[in-house]
């Protein structure tokens, strides 16, 4: 438990789940990553007080596995409606419910804010609207199965597939071929532009900036397109399978796509670079929706907005075929600084896209993968940030699983950022973070 | 006269806006018709009674389409009712409809709705003094206290016509809730302030406030019309033409305020209707 503390106080927490009968905490610190066992039988102790960062978690915990908390600070559900949820209230200050049916066609969330005037005092969240089961529907299925289980959790279908498949690989010793690897790093960033653009669309829409929503809409429409040309689906399903990806792309294809891929490069320079600095854009997004460095660190944030607090880590550094990279930094924590690392890590993924394509190695798509009894985790640095699966496999099954998907770590932020603001810049806030109600409500 | 034509109008300047702004942004437009198959369309569609509301929510928008409708009667496009201090009468028409507007908003207990009312009468309180000014200035320059009698846009009374003509820009795009005020296209609730107010009727109800909405445009559209140097039709048709494309890119290439700001920017409206009327009572001649 000591350790434990030692190592939460230096780094951050990336997965706590039950596998009975004990805790186990991955925590990464400056020195890598560490796992922690701690026996948990009926109880556990909340270190949630002192690490914010595990909040979501333990709450998690005490659902999911039934635990009971010990000196908990906050001991609120987290998925189950079953309960009432006790809603912090304050004398004198008027409440406001939102959700979890929106007037748009968006995931439904419920956002209980606390006012005065149009200034935020507080804003609690409560989400498990989505909630399908996703545990209990992996639990027992064919590792073929799982995959498209994966590709089905959230909205970034590549990094969700890509990560389970590497946890499964890991379990069965095998190395993908070069093409392989390569190709799926391919549908990686191209799915990474897709989704950034479509952060900055969104936001461009919510400020009421309808020509720079509409040229993003069409860039990242574009994208798409580039994506089914290579992969076949729109959304890269089906692309990569356990041991490889499923068909090669000749070289046509490939060239064609380089082209027009460098194409919606110069686009993006020309018609969404400028927006951001628009007068009238900066007004609205500068210093709008602050998250500190030192929030970010203690909240245990991941991805884009980690980075654009100044938290310089992308897990892309520590993959050789990424290299040299450096990851896009940002320190205002604000909405702006959050659209700024979208635009840029887009931008540089186009550079990526085009070496990757263009150094497309020969040989085999994929090997077979008999995966003996076994565990393995896998992360990848997905559009939102940091993406982990937990694999446990037994007789070519999946006997466990865990996902810990970015937006799951994300969501606090967004209750600490609105704090202080203006009621109605909560929805920019809310579309700078990107958060998927998806993946994770599982 | 002015009124039947206004409400004839009305859906079809607000779908010629719509279909100009889908072409400003290379989409293709639901064409100039929309909005009246849209108004037919919802017109015939049940609505949904919220349980704590009294017959103020009907009120509200009946209303709302009545106060611009009676409000216009006195606008001397075409020919019609005319007398000394109608400019009055037509402002005070137009806030009566906001009123009932705002109270069927309370009226159904929502939040929204009780969010969208006082930002609209925020808004309202803070635009009106300016309108008034301006209005009054106009009057007072062209020697006549009914709007039939305004004299048109010359030398003589440029400088004050021009501010008049910036504070009813200022509040057509306050009173119409459009950009940069307000977006009328967004769906966060949050930040809305007109469609806050109608979030709950439904039908046959929503029908008349988006037909109120497009109308109101056309009163303050009607009124810059008059004052332009032409005679009264084809001002009016000018003025249409004019604020119609002016929105549209205004929506566009515009980014919508930080609520909080908007107060600055209806400071405009109100100097614009004193210095209008300083012009006047110190008779600032060119």
């Amino acid at each position: 438990m000591e350790a434990l503390k030692r190592a939460l106080r230096s780094g951050r927490p990336v997965a706590l789940w039950h596998d009975p009968p004990q805790l186990r905490y991955l925590v990464e610190g400056p020195s890598g990553m560490e796992e922690f066992r701690i026996p948990a039988d009926r109880t556990f102790t909340c270190l949630a007080r002192e690490f914010p960062a595990l909040a979501w978690f333990e709450r998690q915990l005490a659902e999911v596995a039934a635990l009971q908390r010990i000196g908990c600070a906050d001991p609120k559900p987290l998925r189950d409606h079953g309960t009432p949820f006790p809603f912090a209230t304050y004398d004198g200050l008027h409440e406001v419910p939102v959700g979890p049916v929106h007037a748009g066609v968006i995931e439904p969330g419920h956002f209980r804010f606390s006012v005065l005037g149009e200034r935020i005092v507080n804003l609690e969240i409560r989400l498990g609207y989505q909630h399908r089961g996703v545990r209990a529907a992996f639990l027992g299925s064919s590792l073929e199965r799982g995959r498209l289980l994966a590709e089905r959790v959230g909205s970034e279908p590549v990094a969700h597939a890509l990560c389970y498949a590497r946890a499964v690989e890991l379990i069965a010793g095998v190395e993908v071929p070069p093409y392989a690897d390569r190709f799926r790093l391919v549908l990686l960033e191209l799915e990474r532009i897709f989704q950034h653009l479509g952060h900055l669309a969104g936001l461009f829409t919510d400020i009421g900036y309808a020509f720079a929503a509409t040229q993003t809409g069409r860039v990242r429409a574009m994208v798409q397109a580039e994506i089914e040309r290579l992969s076949g689906h729109r959304y890269a399903r089906n692309a990569i399978v356990l041991g490889g990806v499923a068909a090669r792309v000749d070289e046509d294809a490939a060239r064609a796509a380089r082209a027009k891929l460098s194409e919606l490069a110069y686009d993006t320079s020309t018609y969404i670079a400028p927006v951001l600095r628009h007068p009238m854009v900066l007004d609205r997004l500068r210093y709008v929706g602050v998250v500190s460095e030192g929030q970010a660190h203690r909240l245990g944030l991941v991805g884009p907005t980690a980075r654009a607090s100044g938290i310089g880590r992308d897990l892309r550094s520590d993959e050789p075929s990424y290299r040299p990279f450096v990851p896009v930094t940002r320190v205002g924590g604000d909405v702006l600084s959050r659209a700024h690392v979208y635009l840029l890590e887009a931008q540089a993924s186009f550079g990526l896209l085009d070496r990757f394509l263009r150094e497309l190695p020969d040989g085999p798509t994929a090997v077979p993968v008999v995966a003996p009894d076994g565990e393995a985790w896998a992360r990848i640095e997905s559009a939102r940030g940091e993406l982990l699966y937990v694999v446990k496999a037994r007789e070519q099954r999946v006997q466990a699983i865990e996902i810990v998907s970015p937006s799951f770590k994300n969501w606090p932020a967004l209750e600490v950022a609105v704090r202080g603001g203006g009621l109605p810049d909560f929805p920019i806030c809310n579309k700078s973070f990107d958060l998927s109600y998806a993946d994770s409500d599982l | 006269m002015t009124s039947l034509l206004l409400l004839l109008l009305a859906p079809l300047f607000s779908g010629s806006i719509k279909g100009l702004k889908a072409a400003l942004q290379n989409r293709r437009g639901p064409g100039l018709l929309y909005d009246y198959r849209n108004l037919w369309k919802l017109w015939r569609k049940d609505y949904v009674w919220p349980r704590p509301a009294t017959p103020v929510f009907l009120l509200g928008p009946v209303a709302a389409v009545l106060g611009p409708a009676s409000a216009a009667v006195v606008l001397p496009v075409l020919p019609g009712v005319s007398f000394a201090g109608d400019f009055l009468v037509l402002v005070y028409l137009l806030n009566l409809g906001r009123t009932f507007q705002a109270l069927a908003a309370l009226d159904t207990g929502s939040a929204f709705g009780a969010q969208g009312s006082y930002r609209e009468l925020l808004l309202a309180a803070l635009t009106e003094p300016g309108t008034l000014l301006a209005l009054a200035a106009a009057q007072l320059a062209s020697g006549e206290l009914s709007l039939a009698g305004l004299a048109h846009l010359d030398a003589s009374n440029a400088l004050v016509y021009l501010l008049v003509l910036v504070a009813l820009a200022i509040a057509l795009v306050a009173e119409g809730a459009r950009m940069p005020v307000d977006d009328p296209t967004t769906h966060l609730e949050l930040t809305m302030i007109h469609e806050a107010q109608v979030l709950d009727h439904s039908g046959p109800l929503l029908a008349l406030y988006e037909l109120a909405a497009s109308l109101k445009l056309l009163v303050y559209v009607s009124l810059i019309g008059l004052l332009l140097p032409f005679p009264r039709v084809l001002a009016f048709a000018l003025a249409l033409v004019v604020t119609g494309v002016a929105l549209a890119v205004l929506e566009t290439y515009g980014v919508r305020l930080r609520y909080l700001r908007v107060p600055d920017l209806l400071s405009y409206n109100t100097l614009a209707g004193i210095l209008a009327t300083l012009g006047v009572v110190l008779r600032l001649r060119n």
